[in-house]
């Protein structure tokens, strides 16, 4: 979402349920949107999100055929490793494949479903790109620890989906440092594999080649000085986003438990409350 | 026939939600200025859903038909005859048997600008979607804080076929119409399966259209015109005064038929045909049941925890002190579906155990 450009004030807002979040505190840690910066989501229930995203890319793809009403368009639909395990991935690729829809499926790889490592949760786990190929779809393997890597990678697959309009599938390798939640003790792996893994970090690699110089084989375009005033605006950031989230109000439950469940309402939608408890009924 | 109660329209035309952007709502009228019931142009429910969906994916081209066989084969209930020649392969859509996939692409469709029109062979094979029309469609408009709508219908069959089984004879409305953020149609009839499917469709929110394989051949007069139905308007299905018989879909036929019989014993029964199930229309039922003071809720889905039971709980709630007997409900056994031609019929509800529920009460 950050890399969406959305503001960190209303997504620290909503993770504490706050009015001023990004869904109003209805939508939560795992249900986000953004009709401003077309982030569509943030689904709770993990695989779910596949066929949302071939849907997207679908309609795309109909604006654009059909309506001729919109360009050529791309949906990049994000879902870790032990989504791939999920009924509706398989049946999303296959629709993919056969409608020719623009999506890209990026499986964030790191190395983990929750506590279950990969080789534990998914058959053939060193492959999957064959998960792609099987359904006919161009299917790549990317370092996601070599973020320029990324980009070359990245750029070409993009670019051809859009163009040929077909879905594209990419193993994209990463690794998580922190747990899978709060309550998180990580009895399931070493502390020397993630100790190894720090030690490649992304981050950090990035920054070597930009300080380095151009001679040394880097590009030399930022100095250590600008790097420690980046990161303390960077930590000014979430401060403010945090102090933001802790001083927002709650959403009212006058005003907000019941707005937005249709959208258009009716009468008798709902079972009146008026009489559940024992009020007079004004029908009488 | 007129009805008991019309509901106020300008209610029904409220404000469309700022999530959904421009959209344009269909006319209502009141009853009593529909086109008629009466007439010779007799078509069958099926050829009623097809004009529908044809009238409307004239009129707008977001809207599109996507589902099994809905396209080539030209539908696996002829529901669909002939739509592939007329809208083309990109907007008559054959599906591969993915519901889970198909519905939640849909979605996806729906929250980027479609209308899609969602044909599930029948509702029964809905279940292996239950994610994404239960989790996603209803819920989106609410979890986004009122970003996103999702302006979608499922239709199919629902209920019992005809032998079947257990796996094939759901009838859902009895589990979904529990979730808040979806609509329900149940029509009876050619008439209103022509007149509430247009509004589904032009309908912003998800909607949950439930037909009838074994209605789709009845023949009924259907006007040629474009109307629409509004949702949460019961139907006076026959005027009565001894008692009143709730129900929607298939069922509505039954009681007619109780009825018939019960006035050759000079009992006359009252007949709402519900037509929508969210919104229900409680309005007219305790108009009716202040007039005859008792009520018979007939439903063909289980007894736990269901519509009737949610339709009694509201009228005990709304009209308690104008029961001379409590609120009675005939539903289809607390059993799966059984097979055999004589337990199935058995297990539905029909006339004979809706004439005993009338003559329980009155005794
Ligand atoms: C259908 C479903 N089952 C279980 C969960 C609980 N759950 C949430 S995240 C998660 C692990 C997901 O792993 P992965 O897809 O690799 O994503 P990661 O967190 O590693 O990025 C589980 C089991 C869920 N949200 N949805
Ligand atoms: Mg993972």
């Amino acid at each position: 979402m950050l890399a969406y450009g959305i503001d960190p004030k209303v997504i620290m807002a909503e993770l504490t349920g706050r009015e001023a979040g990004i869904s109003k505190g209805k939508g939560g840690s795992m249900h986000m949107f953004s009709t401003e910066h077309k982030f569509y989501g943030g689904h709770g229930i993990v695989g779910a999100q596949t066929p949302l995203g071939t849907g997207l890319a679908f309609a795309a793809r109909y604006k654009w055929e059909v309506l001729e009403t919109g360009p050529k368009q791309v949906c990049l639909c994000y879902l870790g490793d032990g989504a791939i395990d999920q009924g509706a991935f398989h049946e999303a690729k296959n629709l993919a494949s056969l409608m020719g829809i623009p999506v890209i499926y990026i499986i964030e790889n790191n190395g983990y479903s929750m506590g279950t490592a990969i080789h534990r949760h998914t058959a053939n786990h060193d492959k999957l790109t064959m998960r792609g190929e099987a359904y006919g779809i161009k299917s790549i393997e990317i370092d996601g620890l070599d973020i320029r890597n990324v980009y070359d990678k990245m750029k070409p697959l993009v670019d051809e989906c859009r163009d040929l309009q077909r879905p594209g599938f990419v193993d994209l390798k990463t690794y998580r440092y922190q747990g899978h939640s709060m309550s998180d003790p990580q009895k399931y792996r070493t502390k020397d594999e993630v100790d190894e893994f720090k030690g490649k970090d992304s981050i950090a690699n990035l920054l070597d080649y930009l300080l380095k110089s151009e001679d040394e084989g880097g590009r030399g375009c930022i100095t250590e000085d600008e790097w420690k005033a980046m990161q303390k605006k960077i930590k000014d950031i979430v401060m403010d986003a945090v102090d933001f989230a802790e001083n927002a109000a709650d959403p009212d439950p006058e005003t907000e438990l019941v707005t937005d469940t249709y959208a258009l309402p009716m009468k008798n939608l709902s079972p009146s409350e008026t009489y559940h408890h024992g009020a007079k009924n004004p029908l009488l | 026939m007129t009805t008991a109660y019309t509901p106020d329209l300008s209610k029904i035309t409220s404000d469309i939600h700022p999530a959904i952007g421009t959209w344009e709502l269909p006319t209502f009228v009141a009853e009593s200025e529909m086109p008629s019931r009466e007439g010779d142009r007799l078509i069958q429910y099926r050829e009623a859903l097809r004009e529908a969906m044809s009238e409307e994916m004239r009129r707008d081209k977001t809207v599109f038909l996507i589902g099994e066989e809905v396209a080539e084969y030209n539908g696996a209930y002829k529901v669909s005859q002939g739509m592939l020649d007329e809208f083309g392969p990109k907007r008559i859509i054959d599906s591969p048997i993915s519901e889970n996939g198909f519905a939640g692409m849909c979605i996806g469709a729906a929250m980027n600008g479609l209308k899609p029109i969602v044909e599930f062979m029948s509702w029964s094979f809905s279940l292996v979607a239950a994610d994404p029309i239960l989790n996603n469609a209803p819920k989106m408009l609410y979890m986004s804080g009122g970003q996103w709508g999702c302006p979608i219908v499922f239709r199919g069959n629902d209920g019992a076929g005809g032998q079947l089984g257990s796996t094939h004879s759901w009838c859902v409305e009895g589990l979904y119409a529990n979730v808040p953020g979806l609509k329900m149609a149940i029509p009876s009839n050619p008439y209103d399966a022509k007149g509430l499917l247009k509004t589904a469709i032009r309908d912003p929110d998800p909607v949950f259209f439930l037909e009838s394989e074994r209605m789709l051949g009845d023949k009924a007069h259907v006007p040629e015109e474009e109307y629409y139905i509004p949702f949460g308007r019961a139907r006076v299905a026959r005027e009565g005064d001894a008692v009143t018989l709730v129900s929607w879909g298939r069922p509505v036929h039954f009681c007619v038929d109780a009825a018939e019989r019960l006035a050759q014993d000079g009992i006359e029964c009252e007949v709402l045909d519900m037509r929508t199930i969210r919104p229900l229309d409680i309005d007219s039922i305790v108009e009716s049941v202040k007039k005859t003071n008792r009520v018979v809720v007939v439903d063909q889905s289980w007894p736990f925890g269901g519509v009737a039971s949610e339709t009694i709980s509201q009228i005990c709630e709304h009209c308690f002190d104008w029961l001379d007997h409590q609120p009675v409900r005939v539903n289809t056994r607390d059993v799966p579906t059984p097979y055999a031609k004589g337990l199935e019929a058995a297990y539905l509800p029909n006339a004979d155990r809706i004439v005993e529920a009338v003559n329980g009460i009155l005794a």
